[in-house]
């Protein structure tokens, strides 16, 4: 069992200072993050829409379902 | 496409997590009020089709009823269980509520209330005792020589079985077997050839223990 939870530990720790690093920007830097992430090519050229209200309103209007991608920015 | 930011004051910034979802990227269907009508696992082209047809073939057997029009009941169970939207429980619950279902129809249950049990068992192995409970009716499956589970669950069914040929006491033949199956699923993909070669040496290893 030893090996096990230093291995669990170890990953921990270092999933630990990514994370903790992402918790420290500000939000300029956060909405920067977002920023980049709409401007990739997959998201213009999917035809992605971005707000969820206007996302449900076209579905109520078009008679559609919604599928949606869940995803992060804050991440890099 | 929902961008989780973590922006304060962001509208709908815990979507992901309202919507019972955790990792990225979550792929999921909701209907037009934001409830989840299915998660999307597959993501070839081909698994989009599956649930988009198996959504419409739904949609239309509850307006159906909704209308009064009987006999659909098994049709839209079939339609949820492509969908995802029946655990085992809901399956073994309704399974018995079905009359007068045509042969074709018994066989389509028989194998949807297997593969319901099937995946509960694989959902639940993590934990030793879960394992031991999956193992042993997996080890009943078999030997029944019957009904298996379908394609897109046999792999996880014989990795079970496998992990518990390797377990004292070894069982080298059911290894093999299972290796043999394993083959037969992967042998065409090359990203599983590293997979099978490591489960080839382990099977020579067991055997040699046999002696």
């Amino acid at each position: 069992m030893k090996p096990t939870r230093t291995f669990a530990l170890a990953t921990t720790l270092l999933l630990a200072a990514p994370l903790a690093a992402q918790q420290d920007l500000t939000p300029e830097e956060l909405q920067s993050r977002l920023d980049l992430k709409v401007a990739k090519p997959f998201v213009g050229n999917g035809g992605w829409v971005l707000d969820y209200d206007l996302a449900r309103d076209r579905a109520v209007n078009e008679g559609k379902y919604l599928f949606v991608y869940f995803t992060r920015s804050y991440s890099g | 496409m929902h961008v989780t930011t973590r922006l304060k004051d962001r509208p709908h910034e815990n979507l992901l997590s309202e919507k019972g979802f955790r990792g990225f990227p979550s792929l999921a269907f909701l209907d037009a009020e934001g409830n989840v009508l299915t998660v999307q696992r597959d993501r070839s082209v081909a698994g989009f089709e599956k649930t988009l047809a198996a959504l419409a073939a739904q949609a239309d057997l509850q307006r159906r009823i909704a209308k009064g029009e009987k006999g659909l009941e098994f049709e839209l169970f079939v339609a949820e269980w492509s969908l995802g939207t029946l655990d085992f429980a809901a399956v073994e619950a309704l399974a018995g509520s079905f009359k007068k279902l045509k042969p074709a129809q018994k066989e389509q249950l028989a194998q949807i209330v297997l593969d319901a049990e099937v995946m509960h068992l694989i959902a639940g192995a993590q934990s030793e005792a879960g394992f031991k409970d999956a193992a042993k009716r997996f080890r009943e499956i078999l030997d029944a020589g019957k009904r298996m589970p379908s394609a897109d669950i046999e792999a996880d069914f014989w990795s079970v079985l496998m992990s518990k040929a390797e377990k004292e006491p070894v069982d080298a033949a059911l290894y093999a077997r299972g290796l043999k199956e394993m083959e037969r699923i992967f042998g065409k993909d090359p990203k599983r050839e590293r997979m099978l070669q490591q489960m080839r040496e382990r099977l020579e290893e067991l055997q040699q223990g046999d002696d």
